[in-house]
């Protein structure tokens, strides 16, 4: 024990020491620092930039005595800032003769010369560097030791649109974009609360990677919040390119075919869940912002729920349960009564099953696996394929597979019909990533109802049940509030109760903060009339 | 290993109501004729009565479970002693259900599949659950499966209502008699060796307080779901045909018809009742390995699986039919004698225990 201990202990020392020489590898070492010459410092600069055809260089005469140099990267700066802000002032205006050194310029900068977001002095050329990447501008001084940074980031970004995924006819229609900066102000714009937290963090030892974690104080458990950012905060990792990647650090269960993290493009969904208590993490560069704690019963609450009227929502949720149930089930169910309990179908439908089964060559489950396999290819290639073939592979699904192979007599009309039904089914799961659970566990479950029929059947639901009951979202458990039940926070479960009566947050997630709404606000005519 | 008192709840609905009406009613309706809703509630009294005393005698000393009280009580090797029928009880029952559950499968559903692949199916969902939650994961399937298993019973009682006949209920007491009536209690009885069971599990409760409510509505709910279901199946059949039936209340499910369409649902129910046969067969085996794993004063009682399972496996093999589990097993002597053993020896404890917390000397 003690050995392995040590071995581990040791090799997480050498991950410490490689991860520094990759530092150094891409931004000189941590100690070095600028001296008070100007060439000497470009040439440092130039030397960790060399092949960086994006790095500008550009010399200017400070009111035309002292000599100076601004660095940055061209497309990530804003331009028009640049000219206007810091190139002007330098090289036109008059600057009172006292500020002969960069400290009083510093001072000048921000004061009067330059109005830019932010300025900050560097002597480390670590430092300098990572602030160039992420779009300052650095101000080298002749005979100033230190580099003055000024914050000019301004890069192309996509226009906010309506996502993709999580699409709802009511409700509003923004949604997240790449850039962090807009994402975060899309969630301040509806929360005009200083107890909305973003604590900001880097990831990525070469992508430097923003992410920001937002939760609202409070609301948010103490727990959970510190273990999201020990989680997060351990990571390491050489680029964050999507959330996807900070997700399987942070899953509890590596190995569950269910998603523990929740993954949306809505600002709306996300506000939702903070206000519940839950965590939200914020990639730079993906749109797709992951909330945490998950729990299951998600998979049939859709961001629309809670905009439309709660009768019809708690209809639409029973109708999801009955979806959900048919996308897993039902070519199980099909394999289990034809193959091995025909007494379960009523006489007239068994007769025109048989009837359409006769002279297909293959048993019940090879049947339902071949139609489902072709079902996840169409499937598969309706995303992968470039939009100007959509419509041969719309023909091809719908003509051979529905039409030829039914006549040609591979497969049988009531095994398409089961297939396409559970394909439909399982597209109207809200949650895109816990529907991908549900379709990959089909496989397995209809092996089993091929091989021992209902009994098989019952065999896989208990077995999901078991790893459903053991699986936890950050502590939380993945079916409370059902399992282990909750009293009092069933009112989003099975039904969407009104607004006016989910007076509590949920008690499983929410920290100190837990009344949501006063109760005693149900309308009612009499209530008008009294106020 | 937590549970709540809503987990202890279902729990004992599951554990009790499930197998014992599928099994009990036969003998039952055979002693007491029309009069065997009667015995029923006979029996749930003197359930009440074993699951009060099972309280009582875990209150004692809370924080403990039976194997360890009993020692605490009795002193070391007495208690150790004296627990060994218990161990001869939980370990045959625990064969006895896997035999009994897989023989009703095999019966309801599938008359050519090997026993024993039925067997070694159910084995390896509960040795999974122990494995991977222990009580707690029981506690929580029990949890959500309990509700299925009870809109079952009271969705299979609706759609019964039809074939109804009440006259079949009378006349009340005259054909059968007392003596009748307490003989068709002890089927039932017998099966309340389950409620012994909780002695191992009062402890693991997040709230000690509500172990007494929450138990005794366990029993009472699945007292009533029972009584209601001896005197559908009296009803629907008569007081002689269900007698000779091995699974009455799955042939009154056999029996309904709603409109034409509503067929031949006995397979549902046949798999709801396997979801209450894998909470009682995996809360037998955690009991059996927790409890040896205490009994040999050992830390790590996963490991006991692999030597718990294989015994409990290979005794399920030993009977030869069904007849011999079904109607040998339950009325045979041994199992009665460890029942009164068991239920005395608990009478014994509470007495001991109580003078012992009396006795100020002894503290």
């Amino acid at each position: 024990m003690t050995q392995f201990r040590k071995r581990f202990s040791k090799s997480s020392l050498q991950k410490q020491a490689r991860r520094e020489v990759l530092l150094q590898e891409n931004h000189g070492h941590p100690s070095q620092q600028f001296v008070a010459d100007l060439n000497q410092n470009e040439q440092a600069m130039k030397e960790l930039f060399r092949n960086c055809s994006d790095v500008v260089y550009r010399p200017i005469q400070i009111h035309e005595k002292k000599k100076a140099l601004l660095i940055y990267i061209d497309g990530i700066v804003d331009t028009k800032s640049l000219e206007q802000t810091l190139l002007m002032p330098l090289i036109l205006k008059e600057i009172p003769e006292r500020s002969s050194n960069l400290e009083s310029f510093d001072k000048l900068f921000r004061d009067q010369a330059i109005a830019t977001r932010q300025t900050k002095l560097a002597s480390s050329v670590l430092e300098t560097v990572q602030d160039i990447l992420k779009g300052q501008v650095a101000i080298f001084v002749e005979g100033e030791n230190q580099a003055l940074l000024a914050d000019l980031k301004e890069y192309e970004k996509r226009q906010i649109t309506e996502p993709a995924v999580e699409s709802v006819i009511r409700g509003p229609r923004e949604g997240f974009t790449e850039s962090l900066q807009t994402n975060t102000s899309l969630l301040r714009r509806r929360l005009r609360s200083a107890r909305l937290k973003m604590e900001s963090l880097t990831i990525g030892t070469l992508s430097q990677t923003d992410v920001a974690i937002v939760y609202i104080e409070g609301i948010a458990q103490d727990s959970i919040l510190e273990e999201v950012r020990k989680r997060v905060g351990r990571i390491q990792i050489d680029a964050v390119l999507d959330s996807g990647f900070i997700e399987e650090f942070i899953e509890d269960n590596p190995y569950s075919p269910f998603p523990l993290v929740q993954n949306t493009e809505r600002p709306d969904v996300v506000l939702s869940s903070l206000l519940e208590g839950k965590i939200a993490i914020i990639v730079n560069g993906t749109p797709f912002v992951l909330i945490v704690p998950l729990t299951f019963w998600s998979v049939i609450q859709a961001a629309e729920d809670y905009y439309e009227h709660f009768i019809y929502t708690t209809a639409i949720r029973w109708l999801r349960f009955m979806l959900l149930g048919i996308s897993f089930l039902l070519p199980s169910l099909y394999v289990a009564a034809t193959t091995f309990h025909p007494q379960l179908i009523p006489a007239d439908f068994l007769l025109s099953i048989a009837a359409a089964r006769e002279g297909v060559p293959f048993p019940a489950v090879v049947e339902a696996l071949l139609m489902e396999v072709m079902f996840e290819a169409l499937r598969e290639a309706g995303i992968r394929l470039p939009k100007p073939v959509g419509s041969t592979v719309s023909m091809v699904g719908a003509l051979v597979i529905g039409e030829s192979a039914v006549r040609a007599g591979i497969v049988s009309a009531p095994m398409v019909i089961v297939v396409a039904f559970t394909g439909i089914a399982s597209f109207t799961i809200p949650r895109y990533n816990l529907g991908l659970a549900f379709r990959i566990l089909r496989f397995p479950l209809l092996f089993l109802a091929g091989t021992l029929g209902f009994y098989g059947i019952g065999f896989g639901i208990i077995a999901l049940l078991i790893h459903l009951v053991n699986l936890r979202s950050f502590g939380v458990p993945f079916l409370a509030p059902v399992s282990p039940q909750i009293p009092g926070n069933l009112k989003d479960v099975l039904i969407r109760s009104p607004r006016w009566a989910m007076n509590a947050r949920p008690t499983y997630l929410a920290g100190r903060d837990k009344e949501r709404i006063p109760k005693g606000q149900k309308p009612s005519e009499k209530r008008g009339r009294s106020e | 290993m937590k549970i709540s008192g809503l987990q202890l709840f279902w729990l004992i609905v599951n554990i009790i109501t499930g197998l014992g009406i599928l099994f009990t009613l036969s003998p039952a309706i055979a002693e007491a004729k029309q009069d065997a809703w009667i015995s029923i509630t006979l029996a749930g009294i003197i359930g009440l009565c074993m699951m009060f005393l099972a309280i009582k005698v875990s209150l004692l000393y809370p924080k403990q479970t039976f194997i360890q009280y009993s020692q605490t009580i009795l002193g070391r090797w007495l208690g150790k002693i004296l627990v060994f029928p218990y161990f001869m009880m939980w370990y045959s029952v625990s064969g006895i259900i896997l035999r009994n559950s897989t023989e009703f499968i095999y019966v309801a559903l599938f008359n050519e599949t090997p026993l024993i692949v039925l067997s070694i199916v159910m084995l390896i969902l509960a040795i999974y659950v122990v494995y991977t939650g222990g009580l707690e994961g029981i506690a929580r399937c029990s949890e959500l499966i309990g509700p299925f298993i009870v809109l079952m019973l009271l969705g299979t009682f609706v759609l019964s209502l039809n074939q109804l006949d009440w006259q079949q209920l009378t006349p009340v007491y005259a054909d059968s008699g007392w003596k009748s009536i307490l003989k068709g209690a002890t089927p039932l009885v017998a099966f309340y060796g389950d409620i012994i069971l909780f002695v191992m599990v009062f402890c693991f409760l997040t709230d000690i307080r509500q172990v007494f409510i929450r138990s005794m509505w366990g029993i009472a709910v699945s007292s009533i779901l029972t009584i209601v279901a001896t005197a559908m199946v009296i009803m629907t059949f008569g007081p002689t045909l269900p007698s000779r039936m091995w699974f009455p209340f799955l042939s009154m499910t056999r029996f309904i018809s709603v409109l034409g369409f509503i067929e031949n649902v006995d397979i549902f129910v046949v798999i709801i009742w396997m979801f209450s046969v894998f909470i009682k067969l995996s809360l037998y085996l955690f009991v059996t390995i927790y409890g040896t794993a205490q009994w040999l004063n050992m830390k790590d009682w996963k490991k006991l699986i692999w030597i718990v399972v294989p015994i409990v496996f290979l005794y399920s093999l030993l009977p030869r039919n069904i007849a011999e589990v079904a109607v040998n097993f339950q009325q045979s002597l041994i199992p009665r004698a460890l029942l009164i053993y068991v239920c005395v020896f608990l009478l014994l404890l509470w007495i001991v225990g109580l003078i012992r917390q009396k006795d100020p000397a002894r503290r």
